[in-house]
């Protein structure tokens, strides 16, 4: 592409579109400016309410130029129209544009060669003159619309907008916190290991301790080896915790039986010892009665009435439990214990001439004597789930104790950062408590016990207490019954119980919820009734009218006749079938008549 | 009087840059003589005499439309006498025949005793037409006007003759009486360069119209010019240069009259049934360059064809039903498309 000559009508051209392309920059950034002044003040707004916006909103103004640029440059009119449009601005008619034809196209016309020559002498001038013919459009609106925005983008940059995260310095733990959280990890690894010789816990339960203690372990190496943060040595007591609280989770599982299947129980008297162990939750009790059961069907001196009962009772329960679906071990082991004895039953019948033979029974008693086992077992691991419960609180307490005891004065500048960017610690305000963290700032006395959730305020504001969390108000030690006014009891949390049974103050306190309420009944939504119809029973309406005498007399008066039709005739209007507004009617009907008819008899 | 000065040299093809600008001066001159002269016997309407003279130079025919009165008849009397002419008038009215506008055979003497057939020529032998109350002929007369405007020939019993140049028709019609009038056809109004409305006298052209043209003394316009010199001028005014984008833009023009171009304006495509035809446009250049020299400029503007955009479109802009029941006024349509039509 040839670029043109200098004094040739097309390099005069190329002016032109571009003092036109500098002009349209200058409209659309006037037109966009608002918009752009617009999305400045909103950022402006999200930061002071504390967001930060991050660097790349310094690019903006850079893009928002480019773009302006770009929109010109794409709605850049052509050579043609561009010089009409200064020919226009000029009062050329059309001059230039008629001589950058003629050059163009090489006219040998004298006129069109006269044209141009005239044109070429007026050149100069013109192009002197191009920026008053075609001024760039700023007003003082204009001029206002378009650096506004760069304007309020600048005092953007100087507040600190788009200064963007300040990363917090690494706090790495100083030598008394390592040697606290040394001497916590020792401690809980060896807490740890004790557990791995509780009685219950099934081998792979206790590689699990066993690999606790070891993780234990080595978190203490590391953090005397390598280093740790704060926030390394929080997360790794937060995730042996959690693998704590699994394993206790694990071992507290235990054979459950339905509510039903409890108050099926609860009604025998052979089972009635039973029924309350399970509901109570003590399973060494409840292993007990199933022992007890178990040796009551396998004794050979008990009556054929008292065997009976015990099947009934099984049966019965057997029944309800499969009524309601309960395929749990009780409700298992009853029915196993209740198909013996119902065996039993039938050899005692079929073979009353061998006594003592009693396979049945055996059957029945050893089923119970299973259940019984499993209840004890279930007992022991779940003595074993709260020791484990209690090192998972433990662990979790441990962290927030090896930082908590020293504040760290350079974590507090940190709390403008972002909260999701913001380093874990201790010293800085948790939306929730952290489970095992003692509350920082609890001010006022809460009597542990009282039922009340705390004199003081947590300052850390949440009123949600936390398993494992220390009461705000609560640092005392009692016990007593609370009406609790806490939003949700939780388990560990000795104040705000529904029930007295909590314990305030460091130790861990154990809620009661009354969970074995039986349901009521389901009621069907889509009840009904039937009425069958009864003819002849029941009472009728009857009405009886009574014949009145009736004198003839030789003489009547005038004024009788009319009188005495009137009245029967409302005598007949009482056995009409009218409605009562109609009646009325017709009985002030009968007022006018009669008036009448006492008038005619005064005359 | 004729002119005196025949400069033929400032008009000729290979004059240089600066007696191009001579020529131009001297048309311009000589323009401006005609125009004198005519103010000698019409007063007022600059403009329409500025109209008038422009189609006359660019060999356009005029069709002019007002009430009656206003001086039409006077001003194409006074134009033929200005330009010392020969002048025909044909008066319309609905038993005017062809034969009696353009001549017609008769049985004459010889001078040998032997009769023979001669042609009679008309009143469109002459270099200026005019035809009075045009819409008042049949529609078979005004036809016969359809050859000589555009051929500028008539041809009669096989025999083809050639009118004088120049060759000028002025017609006129009145808009308001339409009772016993045929409206001209698309092609008879097609023939015509331009359509001129006459307005009616400001107050002090009537003062002066009272003062003037009511006394003993007559009037008589001086010849200013002569056929052969407003033949030079009437080619000198085809020379203007036009450019490319200029003659795109008259040809937008064009286009955008017509209802089924994508380019013309809503009002268009509403109100008009069909647009100008391509002689429009060589009307429409034609008259730009006539303006272009009037201005003095070498090569024809936008303003040019803007000025001559009016008379050459408005009755080329065949209205449909609903446009002449709402009105639609010519004028307006044609403001319409040069609202819509841009240069380059």
């Amino acid at each position: 592409m040839s670029l043109p000559l200098p004094n040739s009508f097309a390099h005069l051209a190329e002016r032109a579109v571009k003092r036109q392309v500098m002009i349209t920059a200058v409209r659309f950034a006037a037109h966009t400016g608002p918009w752009f002044l617009c999305g400045c003040l909103v950022a402006g707004v999200l930061a002071f309410s504390g967001l930060r916006l991050g660097w790349w909103l310094a690019l903006t103004v850079p893009l928002w130029a480019i773009g302006i640029v770009l929109v010109a440059w794409v709605r850049r009119p052509a050579a043609g129209r561009a010089l009409v449009l200064w020919d226009d601005a000029a009062a050329r008619a059309q001059g230039f544009l008629n001589a950058w034809d003629f050059e163009r196209s090489g006219a040998t016309d004298p006129f069109a060669r006269a044209h141009v020559a005239a044109m070429r002498l007026a050149v100069p001038r013109a192009v002197q003159r191009l920026a008053q013919d075609l001024p760039l459009p700023w007003s003082r609106d204009v001029v206002g619309r378009v650096l506004l925005a760069p304007l309020a983008w600048v005092v953007l940059a100087l507040s600190g907008v788009w200064t963007g995260v300040q990363v917090p310095p690494v706090a790495h733990l100083d030598s008394a916190e390592r040697e606290r959280f040394a001497a916590t990890t020792t401690a809980l690894a060896a807490e740890a290991q004790r557990l791995t010789e509780l009685a219950g816990l099934a081998p792979s339960e206790k590689i699990s301790a066993e690999e606790l203690a070891k993780r234990l372990a080595e978190a203490k190496v590391e953090a005397e080896t390598k280093g740790l943060t704060a926030h390394e040595a929080l997360a790794a007591m937060d995730r042996l915790a959690k693998d704590a609280e699994k394993l206790a989770a694990q071992l507290a599982e235990a054979p459950a039986a339905s509510a039903a299947l409890l108050d099926e129980l609860a009604k025998h008297a052979d089972t009635a010892a039973l029924a309350e162990a399970l509901r109570s939750g003590d399973l060494t009790k409840a292993a007990a009665a199933a022992a007890a059961l178990a040796a009551k069907a396998a004794r050979t001196d008990t009556s054929l009435e008292e065997q009976r009962r015990l099947e009934e009772a099984l049966k019965a329960a057997t029944a309800v439990a499969t009524a309601a679906g309960d395929k749990g071990a009780v409700a298992k082991a009853l029915a196993e214990a209740q198909v013996g004895l119902a065996k039993q039953a039938q050899q005692l019948t079929a073979d009353q001439a061998k006594p003592g033979a009693k396979p049945g029974a055996q059957q029945a008693s050893k089923a119970l004597s299973s259940l019984a086992k499993s209840l004890a077992a279930s007992a022991t691991r779940k003595q074993a789930a709260k020791q484990v419960q209690q090192l998972a609180q433990r662990l979790r307490a441990g962290g927030g104790k090896v930082l908590a005891a020293g504040a760290r004065p350079g974590n507090h500048q940190k709390s403008n950062a972002p909260v999701s960017n913001r380093p874990f610690t201790p010293s800085a305000k948790p939306s929730m408590p952290t489970p095992g963290a003692k509350a920082k700032s609890a001010s006022g006395s809460g009597k542990p016990g009282s039922g009340k959730a705390g004199g003081g305020s947590c300052a850390d504001g949440s009123n949600t207490p936390v398993p494992g969390t220390q009461s705000a108000g609560g640092s005392g030690s009692g016990s007593g019954t609370g009406s609790g006014s806490a939003p949700t009891p939780v388990p560990g949390v000795g104040v705000g119980l529904a029930k007295g049974t909590g314990r305030g103050g460091t130790k861990a306190g154990r809620g009661h919820i009354e969970r074995s309420m039986a349901p009521s009944a389901v009621r069907s939504t889509a009840d009904g009734g039937t009425v069958d119809a009864a003819q002849g029973v029941g009472d009728s309406t009857t009405r009886t009218v009574a014949g009145s005498e009736h004198g003839e007399d030789a003489v009547v008066a005038v004024s009788a006749t009319p009188a005495a039709l009137i009245e029967a005739e409302e005598k007949a209007l009482d056995a009409e079938p009218l409605p009562l507004a109609r009646r009325e009617q017709v009985k002030r009907y009968f007022a006018l008549l009669r008036a009448s008819a006492e008038a005619v008899d005064a005359q | 009087m004729t002119s005196a000065a025949q400069p033929a040299e400032l008009f000729s093809a290979s004059a240089a840059a600066t007696d191009l600008q001579a020529g131009i001066t001297h048309f311009n001159a000589r323009v401006q003589a005609l125009r004198a002269g005519i103010a000698t016997g019409i007063i007022g309407n600059e403009e329409l005499v500025t109209d008038v003279l422009v189609a006359l130079l660019c060999h356009g025919h005029v069709l002019l439309e007002g009430v009656p009165g206003l001086g039409k008849t006077s001003l194409v009397r006074t134009l033929s006498q200005v330009l010392g002419v020969s002048f025909g008038r044909v008066q319309c009215t609905p038993d005017l025949m062809p034969a009696d506008i353009l001549g017609t055979h008769i049985v004459s003497d010889d001078g040998a005793g032997r009769r023979v057939m001669r042609f009679e020529r008309g009143p469109v032998f002459a270099n200026l037409l005019l035809v009075d109350e045009i819409n008042r002929a049949t529609p078979k007369t005004q036809a016969a006007l359809l050859e000589v405007m555009q051929e500028r020939q008539v041809t009669a019993g096989g025999e083809r003759m050639q009118v004088p140049s120049p060759f000028f028709v002025l017609a006129t019609q009145n808009p308001v009486e339409m009772e016993g009038t045929y409206p001209l056809p698309e092609a008879q109004l097609d023939r015509f360069a331009f359509k001129l409305i006459v307005q009616f006298p400001e107050a002090d052209e009537l003062i002066a119209i009272a003062q003037r043209t009511t006394g003993n003394s007559q009037f008589q316009p001086l010849t200013v010019m002569d056929g052969a010199e407003l033949e030079t001028l009437q080619e000198f005014a085809t020379r203007p240069a036009i450019s490319a984008p200029l003659a795109r833009y008259c040809a937008n023009l064009v286009l955008a009259s017509h209802p089924n171009r994508p380019e013309a304006p809503p009002e268009i495509k509403r109100h008009v049934a069909y647009g100008a035809s391509p002689r429009a446009l060589q009307t429409l250049v034609r008259a730009a360059r006539v303006h272009c020299l009037l201005a003095g400029r070498t090569a024809v503007s936008a303003d040019d064809v803007r000025r001559v955009a009016k008379p050459t479109l408005r009755h080329r802009l065949i209205r449909t039903f609903e446009g002449e029941a709402a009105g639609a006024v010519p004028d307006r349509l044609v403001e319409a498309i040069l609202a819509t039509v841009a240069v380059a």
